[in-house]
């Protein structure tokens, strides 16, 4: 068996008596999209907050590609190769499309330089990366519009966009169709399916449609702790998974 | 440029009131104009662009002005490289001011900046061999630059404009660089900032770096203005006047901090002649500015560019 790109033991996160994480052993493999499912408040978003470490870690540990990256702060964990999107939409509201892109791939080309004194249009290879991750999400059209002035769902693709522009190996992607019409989540799921097997991806997502179609593999958790893992067929029989979730 | 208007635009009137400028108002007067004109645009790289509402500037002002002040008295250093050393030593401890206080957001960032600013103002005020403490570091001297004489209050006029030039561009590159896009994303969101890989604190860190550099740099100009460093310059009403002035001209783009300098060494000496009283003044016009024009002066201008342009096509009809 190949070593897992992302791997935790015992994650856990505590705030105060609370335990929102409890102890999450879970390998995610090489070029799959892997799915966490589970209630509102089961710890989710909490568990991704711990993988970038937005969140600081309570106990267990985080290994990516086999190397401990626990203790490290959240653009370190970045310039790894991890990218991640957010739940509630996070994009730099007064920079253009392009430059939200853009930004994202100017790190990747250059580590995060600070160089005050170049025009962006220096770097040529951010612009292009910027533009091809933009065409990837079809925003090309609006690259030099304010991102503000994106609808609710061009926004969503942006965060996308700006997650790819920075060519991670791991994608971590939260709910990427939350506040879509239906047919935009389909649209949204095919494009995370195609990002496989090129890249690795774990995703929090509610829509069941979307997830059935698209998860190579699927995680569950409950309040805190994973309750079951599995391919899609499994999940959907999962007598526990049905009694916490499905509802059926 | 967020500013709205063509770039070049803006350019031609910033070099215009240059020019006119020394014409309009004694010349001692436009140089403080020109050299708070550099103070408030650094500022304005921290409160417009990186969003970090620095109330200690003055201190960065000082450290640079008592430098250069210190290094032209004593080592007779020529201009240049005196005003060079003011820069680079103020950048240096604003790097160290800043690489603790951005540690911290909002209120508590500011009050962090107030207090290294009060903690600098005690120590030139005890450090009597270096600041004259309170009575001021005086005689300092004017020495030609290059050989040309600055002697004169236009010449040194004429010297300060063209720093305040060469720095406004400067800082212009700044903003318009990758770097300068890393400071609005830090702004704007500056999670998201760190999830796509940049260095937060990092990055906020240099920009008040360089801001307290330019700021210096102005101290040492300031210095050879009147021969004195006064220890007023380093007080926290001056840090506040700095943001008064930026608030007044406008956040959103370099010009808009420019103005303000103009608009409040001007209404300064103005009103200070007329009423004893004329802080009151400027806080009135400072509450007016925050209700009803965020933009400041800059927004103003567009209004009322707006207003007759409304105008002009109602009465055409």
């Amino acid at each position: 068996m190949t070593q897992p790109v992302l791997l935790t033991e015992g994650l856990s996160k505590a705030f105060g008596a609370n335990v929102a994480v409890a102890e999450v052993s879970l390998a995610v493999r090489e070029g799959t999209l892997h799915t966490i499912i589970g209630p509102n408040g089961a710890g989710k978003t909490t568990f991704f907050n711990l993988l970038t470490r937005d969140l600081p870690v309570s106990a267990g540990h985080i290994y990516y590609r086999g190397d401990e990256i626990t203790a490290l702060k959240p653009h370190q964990v970045a310039a790894r190769g991890v990218g991640r999107s957010y739940q509630i939409t996070s994009v730099f509201p007064s920079l253009t499309v392009l430059e939200n892109a853009w930004l994202a791939a100017y790190r990747k080309e250059t580590g995060g330089r600070l160089d005050f004194w170049s025009r962006p249009g220096a770097y040529t290879g951010a612009d292009d990366k910027a533009r091809a991750a933009l065409g990837r999400v079809g925003l090309d059209g609006v690259a030099d519009r304010p991102a503000r002035e994106l609808s609710y769902g061009d926004q969503r693709l942006l965060e996308i966009a700006v997650t790819l522009a920075a060519e991670p190996k791991l994608l971590l992607f939260d709910e990427p169709t939350s506040g879509l019409s239906a047919d935009e989540a389909r649209k949204v799921g095919t494009l995370v399916r195609a990002l496989v097997p090129a890249y690795t991806v774990v995703m929090i997502e509610h829509n069941m449609d979307v997830v059935m179609a698209v998860s190579d593999r699927i995680s569950v958790m409950q309040f805190g702790r994973l309750i079951a893992d599995g391919d899609p067929a499994q999940i959907r029989d999962d007598q526990r998974v049905r009694d916490a979730y499905l509802g059926t | 440029m967020r500013g709205g208007s063509p770039f070049s635009l803006w350019w031609a009137a910033l070099l215009t009131g240059i020019v006119v400028l020394p014409f309009a108002i004694p010349p001692s007067m436009a140089t403080e104009v020109v050299i708070y004109g550099i103070v408030a645009v650094a500022a304005n790289l921290l409160i417009g662009y990186a969003g970090l509402y620095s109330f200690g500037q003055a201190a960065f002002f000082g450290v640079g002005g008592y430098m250069t002040a210190n290094l032209l008295l004593h080592l007779d250093l020529p201009v240049l490289p005196a005003l060079a050393l003011g820069a680079v030593v103020s950048g240096l401890v604003a790097a160290l001011v800043g690489f603790v206080c951005v540690r911290r957001t909002g209120i508590y960032f500011i009050m962090l900046t107030f207090a290294f600013n009060q903690m600098i103002f005690y120590i030139a005020y005890q450090w009597r061999d270096a600041t004259g403490g309170e009575d001021g570091l005086s005689g300092v001297p004017r020495p030609d630059v290059l050989g040309v004489d600055i002697g004169a209050p236009i010449a040194y006029y004429a010297f300060a404009a063209l720093v305040f030039v060469l720095c406004f561009w400067a800082m212009g590159r700044i903003v318009a660089s990758p770097f300068g896009r890393i400071v609005v994303a830090t702004r704007e969101n500056p999670r998201r900032a760190a999830s796509v890989g940049f260095d937060v604190t990092r990055a906020q860190t240099a920009i008040f770096a360089m801001s307290g550099a330019f700021t210096g740099l102005a101290g040492g100009l300031y210095a050879m203005l009147y021969g004195l460093m006064p220890i007023d310059a380093v007080n926290w009403i001056n840090s506040g006047n700095i943001v008064f002035m930026v608030l007044i001209g406008g956040t959103g783009n370099l010009f808009g901090p420019a103005a303000g300098a103009v608009i409040f060494i001007i209404l300064q000496d103005v009103l200070s002649v007329v009423w004893a009283r004329w802080p009151l003044l400027f806080g009135a016009v400072v509450i007016a500015v925050v209700l009803y024009f965020q933009g400041g002066f800059v927004e103003l201008f567009h209004r009322l560019g707006r207003w007759a342009t409304a105008r002009r096509k109602a009465r055409a009809r």
